[in-house]
């Protein structure tokens, strides 16, 4: 648990390095490409707003792909699609800044929204109006966006004003940082249900790691001692263990949601799960002696009972 | 058993179309949520005319921004000059109720905030940029009494004749209140 533990201070160094790449004041990531290539400047979260580009290129209006923008979304793309959605996993300050502030809170405080609520379908329809909309005129890309929160927090803490938000800030805010932030086992409710930016990564990430010279969350099923301490430290609950019908316990893997953050690595006393290339063992698992296939998802245990 | 794991297998595709759909919907339902209130204010006024009153509804805002931050509210302005005539060397001030509560601000390069001088001069047929950021007491809002809240007038100086340019009067009201 110790190793964890280091691991998780280790990540959240990565997310303060994210953030001092993307965000204002630093945006160190865009001076970069702005003295390299003379691209125009903003040097906030803006000149590489994903969510822009992703709503863009769908609805038509498309992005110079020789801009920050462009080379910002076809690197975020191109490293889901053969390492996963590295992005989130190591780099999103905003994802980071809800999980790490959930970790102030006691955990009885806290609601595992992903033991009712299933984050894929939700996930993934979120995603589908989040590119539907454009084409009705309506406009979801600023409004509900916690990335713009963040930078404006950031703002706010510079000026020791708050500035003038608008309602769906506030809400965005709320929902991102209190309600599923704070509040929220893992702190990554927003990250889960509601970014259609994670989403569209593990979409690639789920195809991607169908190919063997992509990076993916390998497992040992014969390593596994089922003792859920991955699950437990999964911030995406995208780990769990579960209880087949003939009463054994199995390591199920949802991969539509996984930030590939390798926290689950890091916490496994067995080295059962490791971040690398090849086959990712995940069949096996499901394909293990006694242990029935055909539940799509099968009945959840309750943390007490894992341990 | 076979039967059972069928109707298993179904409720649970049916459960995850069910929570898709929704949530797609949730998604278009928050966008369409986004058009039903108004929380920015912006206009173009002639720098050197007496201009129609600009009529600022607080009464049109979110909830959230009701109930987090009531009196703030930003009135982006776009002035532009005559089409002929020499540089004008704008000073913009703000009068009356509105004067209390009001900071000017603006992202042209050498604006003097405090003073609301642009250092650089307006040229003929170009445009300027001003912000008028407004801070008012919650109480102001929320228990105001008639629809008319403050007003003020912004008024547009030469600073470098002392002549008066043009002026914008602004009424803040809430339209939700009774009068």
């Amino acid at each position: 648990m110790k190793q964890a533990k280091r691991f998780t201070i280790q990540r959240g160094l990565w997310y303060v390095g994210g953030f001092i790449l993307i965000y204002a004041p630093f945006a160190v990531f865009q001076r970069a490409l702005a003295a390299l290539f003379g691209f125009k400047p903003r040097f906030d979260i803006h000149d590489i707003c994903f969510r822009m580009g992703l709503s863009y290129t769908i609805s038509g209006k498309g992005i110079a792909l020789w801009s920050t923008t462009g080379i910002a979304f076809i690197l975020i793309l191109g490293t889901a699609l053969l390492a996963g959605p590295l992005f989130c996993g190591k780099l999103c300050a905003a994802g980071g800044l809800s999980e790490y502030v959930s970790k102030l809170v006691p955990e009885r405080f806290k609601i595992n929204w992903q033991k009712w609520i299933n984050p894929v379908p939700v996930r993934y329809g979120m995603m589908t109006g989040f590119l539907l909309a454009p084409f009705l005129q309506l406009s979801v890309i600023c409004a509900y966006c916690n990335y713009t929160d963040l930078q404006r927090l950031v703002s706010a803490g510079i000026a020791r004003d708050m500035g003038i938000w608008t309602s769906t800030t506030i809400l965005t805010t709320f929902v991102w940082l209190i309600l599923l932030g704070a509040f929220t086992k893992g702190g990554r409710g927003y990250c889960a249900y509601l970014c259609p930016i994670g989403a569209i990564q593990s979409l690639l990430h789920a195809i991607g790691a169908k190919f063997n010279f992509t990076y993916k969350l390998k497992f040992a099923s014969d390593k596994c001692a089922s003792c859920g301490n991955c699950a437990k430290e999964c911030p995406m609950h995208a780990l769990r263990v579960s209880k087949t019908e003939n009463g054994k316990k199995e390591l199920a893997y949802e991969r539509l949601v996984c930030l590939t953050c390798s926290q689950c690595v890091h916490s496994c006393p067995k080295s059962a799960l490791a971040y690398s290339r090849g086959i990712d063992g995940w069949s096996a698992n499901k394909d293990k002696p006694g242990q029935k296939q055909d539940h799509p998802r099968p009945v959840i245990a309750h943390e007490s009972e894992i341990a | 058993m076979r039967v059972s794991i069928t109707h298993k297998r179904a409720f649970s595709v049916g459960l995850f179309l069910l929570l898709f759909a929704a949530s797609a919907a949730l998604m278009l339902g928050a966008g369409k949520y986004r058009t039903t209130f108004k929380e920015s204010v912006s206009a173009t006024v002639k720098v050197q005319e007496v201009n129609n009153p600009l009529v600022a509804d607080l009464g049109q805002e979110g909830l959230p921004k009701k109930l987090v931050q009531p009196g703030r509210l930003a009135i982006s302005l776009t002035g532009y000059a005559d089409e002929a005539g020499n540089p004008l060397w704008v000073k913009a001030e703000l009068e009356g109720g509105l004067k209390d509560y009001a900071t000017l601000d603006s992202t042209v390069l050498g604006f003097d905030a405090s003073k609301g001088i642009f250092a650089q001069p307006l040229e003929p047929k170009k445009t300027l940029k001003l912000t008028v950021n407004l801070k008012l007491p919650a109480q102001r809002i929320w228990f105001a009494d008639s629809p008319s809240i403050s007003e003020g007038t912004l008024v547009f100086t030469n600073y470098k004749t002392g002549g008066k340019l043009g002026t914008l009067p602004i009424q803040l009201v809430s339209s939700g209140k009774s009068s």
